[in-house]
C-alpha cells in the first residue's frame, strides 16, 4: 500500500515534467465502470456487484519508459476484492533492438483466444470463473524479460522469481465459490515457498514473416491450476481440501497464417510431469505428461463481422482410470461479433463447448452500445448448461448483467 | 516559307503527341507514384457527423516507411479512451499476388493478433465514411483507368479520370476523380453504387506543400444517400524524418509509440 501511495504521489511531478517540455512524454488512460449481475433463476440474487476505477499512466524519456496501472474497487459482495490494487508497474528500456522490461506485468504468449496452451505465465483469477472480461481475469507476475528483436524476429528470455498461481473462489460469501453436495471448500493452498529454487524461467523465439508468424517456446514452470486432494469434512461442515503445486516443464510452438479472408492458427504444448488430480480428489495427485493442441480459424467476411472458431484437445499420457479428467478432453470455442450503427453498437457472443461432457457449454452474450465517445452501456447474459464437467459446478449460475463504463 | 510551315506543323504534332501521351493508366500511375518522401508521420483526426449534426471523434497517429514499392505503416489510436493504445501494423506489398501482412494490437488483452491481409478493405474504418481501402493505397492494377476529359475546378486544371474495379467485390462500381494537374492530388472523387447512383463524394482541401511535398490537409467524405459525413484532418505532417526499421515491427506495436 505504501508503494501505491508513493506512485500516486509521483503523478503530479510526472505531469509537471511534461509541462516543462523536458522531452518526457506522459500518457494516461483509464475508465470507471460499474458492473452488476443477477442470477436468472431462483431468487434473482446478486452474483456480482462492483464499481471500479482504473488509472493507467506511462512515462517515457528517450529509450526508457515506465508504466503503472491501478485498480480502485468497491465490491459489497466479496469484501476481499474491495480496495486499491496495483495491477501492473514496470520499467522498460530498449536500444538497437535489445530490450529489458522489469516489474509487475501481464505476460501473454501464444495465439489462442481465451484458452491457455503456451500462455501459462500469467495465471487466471477465477473469483468469478470466466464470467468477467478476459483482461480482468489475467494475473500479472513479477518478471524480468530480456528481448532482442529485428524486422522479422523476436527472442525473449523471462525470469519470474515469484510465480503467481490461479485464484480460486472459496469465500462462502462469493456466489461463484464451488460447493459440493451443499458444502463449501476450505482450501489449504500449498503455494510454493518464495525462494530462488522455485522461480520460473524460460524463453520464446517468434518470427513474423510474409503471410506466416510462428514461435517456439520453453518454460520451467509450475502447474498453476492446483491439483486437489480431499481430506474430509471439517467441524464447520466444509470440505477440507489441499491444493498442490509442483514444478513442471512446458515446450510449445504456435503459428498463424493468413489465407484470404481467413487466418488459420495453431498452437501445441507438451507439459512434462504436470500434477493431475485423482477422481473425486480421493488420493494424492499424480504426475503425468500432457499434450495440449489447439487449432483455430478466424473469418473476416466483411460488413463488420468477425467469426473465430477454435478447438483445443488435451491428451494425458500413461492414463489410468483413477484420474479426475478423461484421457482425451476437448473444448471448442466460438467467438462471433458484429458491429452495427456505425460501430456504436457491437453484438457479441463467446461460447465454450465442453466436448468431453455432452451438451456442456458456457456462452457469454453481450450488446455494447456507445452513448457517446466516452460512455458505453453493456447488457449481457451468461448462459451455463452442463450436467457434468467443469461447467456443471456453475449450472445454476446463469446470469443477466449490466455494465456502464466511462473511458478517458 | 516552307521552313516556317514545317516548323509549325512539327510544333503542332509535338503538342498533339503530348496530349495523347497521357492515358488513364499513366495518370493513375503518376498519382500513385506522387513524391511523398521515404518516411512520413502525421496525426489524424476523424470527425463523424450524422444527418442530425451529432459528432463523434477518433484520433490516431501514423508512421510509414517505404521499402522500394512496398510500404510499412504503424498507427495507434489516441482517442476515444476505450480504443486508446490500440495499434495496427501493416506491411503493404506492391505486388498484387503477394498478400499484405496485418497485425492488430489490443492493449486490454496485451495481445497481438495477425488479421487477414485481404479482409476489411470494403468495411468502413471505425464507423466513418472512409473504407479501409480509402485509407490505404489501392493497387493500380485493381482498376481499369480511363481519362474522360480535362476541366478546371476552382481555377485548378484537372484530369477527370474514371476508375472501374476489375473485381465485383467492391462497394462501388466506378469512381470518377478530378486530379489537379499541378500537384497530382485528387481534389474531388465521386463513388457510384451498383445502381450507378452517386453514393459518396470526397472533397480534398487545404492542399499545401510541407517539407517540399504536396500534402492534403483535409478530406471530407459524404455519403450523399444517408447524409452522413466524415471529416479527416491531417496535422503535424512530417516527411523524411529518420525512422528505424524496428519501428515497423510487432515488438514496437506491443510497446507503443
Amino acid at each position: 500500500m505504501k508503494f501505491i501511495s508513493f506512485l500516486l504521489l509521483l503523478t503530479p511531478f510526472v505531469v509537471c515534467a511534461q509541462d516543462n517540455d523536458t522531452g518526457v512524454k506522459f500518457r494516461y488512460k483509464g475508465f470507471i465502470d460499474s458492473y452488476h449481475a443477477v442470477r436468472s433463476s431462483g431468487d434473482w440474487d446478486y452474483m456480482s456487484s462492483r464499481t471500479r476505477a482504473r488509472f493507467e499512466s506511462g512515462l517515457e524519456k528517450g529509450n526508457t519508459s515506465g508504466f503503472v496501472s491501478l485498480n480502485a474497487v468497491y465490491n459489497p459482495i466479496v469484501s476481499r476484492q474491495s480496495g486499491l490494487f496495483l495491477r501492473e508497474a514496470y520499467m522498460e528500456h530498449s536500444n538497437k533492438g535489445w530490450g529489458v522490461k522489469v516489474g509487475r506485468q501481464i505476460v501473454t504468449w501464444g495465439i489462442a483466444d481465451g484458452v491457455q496452451v503456451t500462455d501459462i505465465i500469467s495465471p487466471m483469477d477465477y473469483s468469478e470463473f470466466l464470467a468477467q472480461d478476459y483482461d480482468d481475469i489475467r494475473i500479472p507476475v513479477n518478471a524480468i524479460r530480456v528481448s532482442y528483436s529485428n524486422m522479422y524476429l523476436k527472442a525473449e528470455g523471462i525470469f519470474v522469481p515469484t510465480p503467481e498461481f490461479y485464484v480460486m473462489p472459496t469465500e462462502c460469501e462469493n456466489p461463484w465459490s464451488i460447493s459440493l453436495n451443499g458444502m463449501y471448500c476450505q482450501l489449504h493452498n500449498n503455494i510454493p515457498e518464495r525462494k530462488i529454487a522455485n522461480s520460473e524461467y524460460g524463453g520464446r523465439v517468434s518470427a513474423y514473416l510474409n503471410n506466416i508468424d510462428f514461435s517456439l517456446c520453453a518454460l520451467r514452470t509450475w502447474n498453476k491450476m492446483p491439483a486437489f486432494r480431499l481430506n474430509g469434512v471439517t467441524s464447520e461442515k466444509m470440505l477440507d481440501i489441499d491444493a498442490y503445486y509442483d514444478p513442471m516443464t512446458m515446450v510449445g510452438a504456435d503459428l498463424s497464417t493468413s489465407l484470404g479472408k481467413f487466418v488459420l492458427r495453431a498452437e501445441v504444448a507438451e507439459y512434462f510431469n504436470t500434477l493431475v488430480s485423482t477422481r473425486n480428489f480421493a488420493t494424492a495427485p499424480v504426475h503425468k505428461n500432457q499434450t495440449s493442441a489447439l487449432v483455430g480459424l478466424d473469418w473476416y467476411p466483411g460488413n463488420d463481422w468477425t467469426i473465430m472458431l477454435q478447438y483445443n484437445h488435451v491428451y494425458t499420457a500413461d492414463y489410468s482410470n483413477d484420474l479426475s479428467d478423461y484421457e482425451h478432453t476437448g473444448m471448442a470455442t466460438m467467438n462471433v461479433s458484429k458491429a452495427l450503427l456505425r460501430n456504436t453498437l457491437k453484438l457479441g457472443a463467446f461460447g465454450r463447448f465442453d466436448c468431453a461432457n455432452d451438451g456442456a457449454f458456457f456462452i457469454r452474450f453481450n450488446a455494447d452500445y456507445h452513448l457517446t465517445d466516452e460512455i458505453a452501456i453493456i447488457l449481457g447474459y451468461d448462459w451455463f448448461n452442463a450436467e457434468s464437467g467443469m461447467f456443471a459446478y456453475y449450472k445454476d449460475n446463469s446470469e443477466l448483467w449490466f455494465k456502464a463504463k466511462y473511458s478517458f | 516559307m516552307k521552313k516556317i510551315v514545317m516548323t509549325f506543323v512539327s510544333m503542332f504534332a509535338t503538342v498533339a503527341m503530348m496530349a495523347q501521351t497521357l492515358t488513364g493508366d499513366q495518370i493513375a500511375a503518376k498519382v500513385h507514384d506522387r513524391p511523398d518522401g521515404d518516411t512520413r508521420y502525421c496525426e489524424i483526426s476523424l470527425t463523424l457527423v450524422n444527418k442530425n449534426g451529432s459528432q463523434r471523434v477518433r484520433e490516431l497517429k501514423s508512421y510509414s516507411k517505404d521499402y522500394g514499392k512496398d510500404r510499412k505503416t504503424i498507427m495507434f489510436f489516441l482517442y476515444p479512451g476505450d480504443v486508446k493504445g490500440t495499434g495496427f501494423l501493416t506491411w503493404d506489398y506492391d505486388r498484387t499476388d503477394k498478400e499484405d501482412d496485418k497485425w492488430l494490437y489490443l492493449p486490454a488483452m496485451k495481445k497481438t493478433r495477425r488479421i487477414s491481409g485481404s479482409s476489411s478493405k470494403t468495411d468502413y474504418f471505425m464507423g466513418s465514411d472512409f473504407t479501409y481501402d480509402d485509407m490505404g493505397r489501392r493497387n493500380l492494377s485493381e482498376d481499369t483507368h480511363t481519362l474522360l476529359r480535362e476541366e478546371s475546378i476552382d481555377g485548378h486544371k484537372c484530369w477527370v479520370l474514371q476508375s472501374v474495379p476489375k473485381t465485383t467485390g467492391e462497394i462501388y462500381t466506378k469512381r470518377i476523380s478530378w486530379i489537379r494537374q499541378d500537384c497530382l492530388i485528387p481534389i474531388r472523387v465521386e463513388y457510384y453504387d451498383k445502381l450507378n447512383k452517386l453514393h459518396r463524394l470526397l472533397v480534398a482541401s487545404d492542399i499545401k506543400q510541407v517539407d517540399g511535398f504536396w500534402t492534403v490537409g483535409k478530406m471530407n467524405m459524404k455519403n450523399v444517400q444517408t447524409n452522413h459525413e466524415t471529416a479527416l484532418v491531417f496535422k503535424n505532417y512530417k516527411y523524411n524524418t529518420p525512422a528505424d526499421d524496428n519501428m515497423f515491427t510487432v515488438s514496437q506495436l506491443e510497446k507503443g509509440l
